[in-house]
Order: C-alpha cells, then sequence, then structure tokens
C-alpha cells in the first residue's frame, strides 16, 4: 500500500518545534505542538517521511465537506 | 526500505547568520534582511551545552542530600571557526565580506545587536536536527584577528564567539 499525501493539504506539528524555511529570504518558522500548516514547499515522498518515519506531523483533522490529504492506492484486494 | 530525503543529503555542517531588520538599521553595509547561508566558510562550530546547577545540601548523618534545583538554565558560549579569503568569499544579496561584517558588528556599542545563528551538524536537510540561538540575545563576545597563510589561496583563519540567552532545538521541516 503507497500512501500519497498532500502539500496542499493541512498537517498538525505533534513533534515540535518545526522549522520551516521560506525559500526566497532563507529565514525560518517554528511552529509549536497543536499548530497547523500547508507544506507545499515540500514533495510528496519528503511529507511521508516526516509523517511516517520521522512522526513529525500528522495529518490534521478534515473539517466537514474538506478535502482529504491523502490517498491510497492498493495494488490489489482480496 | 526506500531512501529517504535525508539519506540522500550531504552531511556538511549547516551554518546560517540571520541578518535582522536590527542590523540592517545599524550597519550601513547591509541593506536586505535575510538569512545568509555562510557553511562555505565555517570549519567548525561548537557551544550551545546547556547547563544547569542542582545544589546538594548534606545535613550531617543522612546519606541523601536535600536538592535545590535552579531553574535558570545556561548555554555556554557558541564558537564558530572560519577560514575565508579576505575580499573574496563574498555572501548574500548585499554581498557581505564576513570578516569585514563581524569586524564592523563586533564595535557597535550604541544597541544591542543580536546576530542569532541557526546550525545543524547534521547537514540541515528535511528531518534533520538543527538548533537556534536567541533572536534577540546573541551577541558577539569574541572575534579574534585573522590568522594567516592557510593553504595556498592564503585563507585566513578567525574565530567568532557568541554568547545566547537561549538555544531552541527543531526539526527541518
Amino acid at each position: 500500500m503507497t500512501t500519497k499525501y498532500d502539500p496542499k493539504a493541512d498537517y498538525e506539528v505533534v513533534r515540535g518545534p518545526v522549522s520551516i524555511k521560506d525559500p526566497k529570504t532563507n529565514n525560518r518558522t517554528l511552529l509549536g505542538i497543536g499548530e497547523k500548516t500547508k507544506l507545499t514547499h515540500l514533495e510528496p515522498h519528503e511529507i511521508a517521511f516526516l509523517v511516517e518515519e520521522k512522526r513529525t506531523y500528522r495529518v490534521a483533522t478534515a473539517t466537514a465537506g474538506g478535502k482529504g490529504a491523502r490517498t491510497e492506492t492498493k495494488g490489489g484486494e482480496g | 526500505m526506500a531512501k529517504t530525503a535525508n539519506a540522500t543529503h550531504g552531511k556538511r555542517t549547516k551554518v546560517e547568520a540571520v541578518m535582522t531588520a536590527a542590523l540592517v538599521a545599524a550597519l550601513a553595509s547591509l541593506t536586505t534582511a535575510e538569512t545568509i547561508d555562510w557553511s562555505s566558510v565555517v570549519k567548525s562550530i561548537s557551544g550551545g551545552e546547556l547547563t544547569r546547577t542542582v545544589e546538594k545540601e548534606y545535613v550531617t548523618g543522612d546519606d541523601t542530600p536535600i536538592l535545590s534545583y535552579d531553574t535558570n538554565i545556561q548555554y555556554s558560549d557558541i564558537v564558530i571557526v572560519f577560514l575565508y579569503t579576505n575580499g573574496k568569499d563574498t555572501i548574500g544579496t548585499d554581498l557581505i565580506d564576513f570578516g569585514e561584517f563581524l569586524d564592523d558588528l563586533a564595535v557597535v556599542t550604541s544597541s544591542d545587536l543580536s546576530l542569532p545563528i541557526i546550525w545543524s551538524v547534521a547537514g540541515g536537510a528535511i528531518g534533520d536536527e538543527e538548533r537556534l540561538s536567541s533572536a534577540t540575545e546573541t551577541f558577539v563576545v569574541g572575534l579574534t584577528a585573522p590568522v594567516g597563510g592557510v593553504g595556498d589561496n592564503a585563507k585566513v583563519q578567525r574565530t567568532l564567539t557568541l554568547s545566547t540567552s537561549q538555544v531552541t532545538k527543531a526539526t527541518v521541516a
């Protein structure tokens, strides 16, 4: 099973603080535990690394009618 | 196991200096507030260790002490050794010569100018640990004169010592 993470979705910091770099000025923003952000500066595989390996973020709880942050593709079902 | 962003990144220590708006206002050579990566000239960075005092009071005859925990946490000075070619290694939007910049900064006494430092000995890639010194209380307390003649390019070596009130650990993410 492969999970794809959407950089435009909201992610919640669960192990912080995290340091997010502005690609233009290189300035950094620190986010603490519980804060939410989009991760448009990251590739889906980098988000997967932070969510699944480092457990730095988790997918923020979707609001009613909101779009999910990840999609799962399965190799096949029995 | 699939390769991660971390596993594919170089491991050179990353050191950045934050050119704050206060620095830009105080130093004529600066026009842009930005964070500058000066890893290319940094030879080593050390310090920023946390220390906290716990006092032990012994009463005669007792084996175990009465402990008094100090709520004050202190951080050791950050020491950065860098190698550069004076006048040739320029960095950032304002083409800063880091030696000249630090010489200017170190002698400013009219205001308390902080030079926040961000560093990651892991390399600063996604998922790596990094540390940030205090944004408002990181002060130059030592700057050695250039020691010359290092290598064929005549690089000079200098040591910058910074005193900081706080070091924050974060994850690059």
